[in-house]
C-alpha cells in the first residue's frame, strides 16, 4: 500500500509531468480510437448495404443470338414467353422464387415536362419479394391488386421525379402519361445506396408499373429479365445452366453461344463487393496500425523521459536499499495508471465526439443516399487500443527504470534532474 | 589482520575513463575500519575521498582490489546482497540530503524499513522514534521543502539511521549547513559513537575531521596520513 501511496504521491508531486503524460497517452487513446470508429461506422453501414441488396440471385435478361444455329439466323431476339415462364415457376417449384419483368422503354410525360426513354420495369407480383424498393412515406409500392386489376399506376424513381414534377410537389395521387395513357403515382422510390440491383439501372432511374396493365396496353407477352432467387444458394449454376438449355431448345439458338443471355450472378457481385470493403477495411486497419504506431512513439518519448529524470530517485532508493526489482514495480505501476488514466480519459473524449456526431442533424441527400454512415465506438477496438498503448506505456517505462537501476548508485545519484 | 576489523581494503583502484585517457581516482594499498571507530576522511575536493565513500558505501564498485566489509568479499555478492547490505548494514548521509521531495519527513525515514518489509506500524513507530531524537517531532509531516537545510539533514540522518546499521557513512554532512546546525549534527554522531556505531566522515573540512577520533588524509587518490586525533593536534 505504501508503495502505491508512493508512486500517487509522487505522480501528484510532478503535475506538469503527469498532466504531459496523460495528456499524450490520452490524445493518442482518442485519435486512434474516433478513426477506428469512423472506420467501423462506414463498414457497418456499406455492410448493411450489400447486405440488403438481397440475398444470391440469378437474373436472365434475353439478348440476341451472335451465330447462325439450326437454320436460326445469328442476330435473332432471345425473349421469355409466357409459357417459358410457366415451365421455369413448374420445374423450379419449392426450390426457387422466380420473378419475370418487362424492360420498356418509353417516354413518360406530364404536361409540358417529359422524360424520354425512362426504363419503366412492368413487374409481377413476386418482384417485391426479391427486390425490395423502398418508398417515401406518403406514398406504397405496387401491389398484388394493383397487378391483378391491371391499375393503371406507378412509382417513379426519383430521376423522373425531379424531371416532372416542381421541388417539393406532391406527386402522389398526380398524373402521368406512358404514351397517351394516364397512369396514376402511388408512390416514389426513397433514394438508398445501392451496390447492387436486379435491373441494368439502378433503382433512382427506373418506374415501376404492373406487369398485366403493361400487357393489357400493349398487348405484348413476353418477358424481357427473369429474376431467380433460389432457397439453396447452391442450386445457382444449375439453375443458370436449366434456364439456358430450355430456352436454347425451344428458340433453336445455340446454347453454347455465351451471347443469347446476360446473366448476372448477385451471389458473385456480392461476393466481389465484399473483397473491395475487405480490402478498405485492410486500409482503414493499416492507418489505424500506423496511428497506434504514431501514439505508441509519442507516449514511449514521454515515458521515456519522465523516468530517465527519475534516475537520481531510483539512486536514492537504491542508496536505502531498494532492489532492482523494486524499482521496476515502482515504475512499472506508475506507468501503467498514467496510462490507464490516459487511456479513459482519450475513450471518454472519442465517446463524447462520437456523441457529438451522431447529433448534428444532417438533413443530405447523399448522406441519405449512402445510409448516413455514422461513427461507431467498437468496445473490440477500445479494449485492443487500451491494451496496446497500455503495453508500450508499460514497456518504455520500465526500460530506462531497468536502466537506471541497473547503474551504479553513485552514478544515479550523480545524475541531475 | 584481526578479525574485528568491520572493514578491510586491499590493493583497492578505482579507474576512470575520459576519452582515450585513463585516470585512476583512486588508489589504496591498505585500509581497516574497526567497528566502533569515528572516523573522518579528509582531502580537497577531487582527491577521491567521495569515490572512497561510494565503494566503502557500496554504491559503486572497485575496478580492482578486495574490500572485505564484515568479513565478506563484497565483490562475490549479488546485486540483491549489495542492496540489503545498503539496507541494514550502512546508513547513508549526503551533502545534499537526497530525500524524496515529494514524502514527508516521516515517509523519507521509514523508506529503508519498506525495503526490508517492515510492517506499516513498526515502520510509524520506529520512524517517529527517531525524528524525535533528532529534534524533529513536531515536523513528522513536514515535507523537505517545509524544512531548512538543518532540519532536512536531521531526517536524512534518522534515515540513515533506522534500520540500526552497523556503519554510518556520511559525505560532508555539514557542507550545506550553518555553523549552528553543523554543530547539532556533529552532536548527534558524537551521541551514536558514544552507543558503539561505526561513524565515517568524509569532508575536505578541517575542524569537522578534528572532532572525529581518526584522521585520514586523502590526495590525489592516494593515503597521505592515517592519524589518531590527539597527535594531528599536536603537529
Amino acid at each position: 500500500m505504501m508503495i502505491l501511496q508512493q508512486i500517487l504521491k509522487n505522480m501528484l508531486s510532478n503535475r506538469t509531468r503527469l498532466i504531459l503524460t496523460i495528456l499524450a497517452i490520452a490524445w493518442g487513446t482518442f485519435s486512434i480510437t474516433s478513426m477506428l470508429a469512423v472506420g467501423e461506422g462506414l463498414r457497418v453501414t456499406f455492410g448493411n448495404a450489400v447486405d440488403q441488396s438481397g440475398d444470391g440471385a440469378l437474373i436472365v435478361a434475353g439478348n440476341k443470338s451472335s451465330r447462325t444455329y439450326k437454320g436460326t439466323p445469328s442476330g435473332t431476339k432471345v425473349e421469355f414467353r409466357q409459357q417459358d415462364i410457366d415451365n421455369l415457376q413448374e420445374s423450379m417449384k419449392g426450390k426457387a422464387t422466380i420473378s419475370a419483368v418487362y424492360d420498356w422503354n418509353v417516354s413518360i410525360f406530364r404536361g409540358a415536362k417529359a422524360r424520354h426513354g425512362a426504363p419503366v420495369i412492368a413487374i409481377d407480383e413476386n418482384y417485391a419479394k426479391l427486390h425490395g424498393v423502398k418508398v417515401k412515406p406518403g406514398g406504397r409500392f405496387i401491389n398484388y391488386q394493383d397487378d391483378k386489376n391491371h391499375r393503371q399506376v406507378i412509382v417513379l424513381g426519383t430521376r423522373t421525379l425531379k424531371k416532372l414534377f416542381k421541388r417539393g410537389e406532391n406527386p402522389i395521387g398526380k398524373y402521368v402519361y406512358l404514351g397517351n395513357q394516364p397512369f396514376t403515382v402511388i408512390g416514389v422510390q426513397k433514394e438508398t445506396m445501392q451496390l447492387l440491383s436486379t435491373s441494368s439501372s439502378p433503382d433512382y432511374f427506373v418506374n415501376w408499373i404492373p406487369y398485366h396493365t403493361y400487357q393489357e396496353l400493349t398487348k405484348d407477352l413476353s418477358y424481357t429479365q427473369v429474376i431467380v432467387a433460389p432457397n439453396e444458394l447452391s442450386d445457382i449454376p444449375i439453375f443458370e445452366k436449366e434456364i439456358i438449355n430450355n430456352i436454347a431448345l425451344s428458340r433453336q439458338v445455340d446454347p453454347e453461344d455465351p451471347s443469347i443471355f446476360e446473366i448476372i450472378n448477385l451471389q458473385k457481385e456480392k461476393e466481389k463487393l465484399n473483397v473491395f470493403f475487405s480490402s478498405i477495411e485492410i486500409v482503414l486497419g493499416i492507418i489505424g496500425a500506423l496511428t497506434l504506431v504514431v501514439a505508441g512513439v509519442g507516449i514511449a518519448n514521454v515515458m521515456a523521459i519522465s523516468v530517465k529524470r527519475s534516475t537520481r530517485e531510483i539512486g536514492i532508493r537504491m542508496a536505502v536499499g531498494a532492489k532492482t526489482s523494486d524499482i521496476l514495480i515502482y515504475y512499472a505501476l506508475e506507468a501503467l495508471i498514467t496510462t490507464a488514466i490516459g487511456g479513459l480519459i482519450g475513450i471518454f473524449m472519442a465517446k463524447g465526439l462520437v456523441g457529438v456526431i451522431n447529433l448534428i442533424p444532417i438533413n443530405s441527400e447523399i448522406m441519405d443516399k449512402i445510409g448516413s454512415p455514422k461513427p461507431i465506438l467498437s468496445f473490440n477496438v477500445m479494449f485492443f487500443v487500451i491494451f496496446i498503448l497500455g503495453l508500450v506505456g508499460f514497456v518504455s517505462g520500465i526500460f530506462p527504470a531497468r536502466k537506471a537501476a541497473s547503474i551504479q548508485p553513485a552514478e544515479a545519484l550523480r545524475h541531475e534532474q | 589482520m584481526s578479525n574485528d576489523n568491520l572493514i578491510e581494503l586491499k590493493n583497492i583502484r578505482k579507474k576512470y575513463t575520459l576519452g582515450k585517457v585513463e585516470l585512476t581516482a583512486l588508489s589504496i594499498d591498505e585500509l581497516s575500519i574497526k567497528k566502533g571507530e569515528y572516523v573522518a576522511i579528509l582531502g580537497p575536493s577531487g582527491s577521491g575521498k567521495s569515490t572512497l565513500m561510494n565503494i566503502l558505501g557500496c554504491l559503486s564498485n572497485p575496478t580492482s582490489g578486495s574490500y572485505l566489509l564484515n568479513d565478506q568479499e563484497v565483490a562475490e555478492l549479488s546485486k540483491n546482497e549489495l542492496a540489503t547490505i545498503r539496507n541494514q548494514t550502512i546508513g547513508f548521509i549526503f551533502q545534499s540530503f537526497n530525500l524524496l521531495e515529494y514524502a514527508s519527513a516521516a515517509e523519507n525515514v521509514m523508506l529503508p524499513l519498506v525495503y526490508r518489509g517492515t510492517s506499516h506500524s513498526v515502520r510509524k513507530a520506529k520512524a517517529e522514534n527517531l525524528l524525535n531524537r533528532v529534534g524533529l517531532g513536531d515536523r513528522l509531516n513536514h515535507k523537505p521543502s517545509e524544512l531548512s537545510g538543518g532540519q532536512c539533514q536531521r531526517v536524512a540522518i534518522a534515515r540513515a539511521l533506522v534500520n540500526d546499521p552497523g556503519v554510518v557513512l556520511a559525505d560532508e554532512p555539514t557542507g550545506n549547513l550553518d555553523s549552528k546546525s553543523g554543530e547539532q549534527i556533529i552532536h548527534l554522531f558524537e551521541e551514536w559513537v558514544s552507543e558503539g556505531k561505526t561513524i565515517i566522515i568524509v569532508t575536505h573540512d578541517l575542524n569537522l575531521a578534528k572532532r572525529a577520533k581518526r584522521i585520514i588524509r586523502i590526495l590525489d587518490g592516494k593515503i597521505e596520513s592515517d592519524t589518531a586525533v590527539e597527535s594531528c593536534q599536536e603537529a
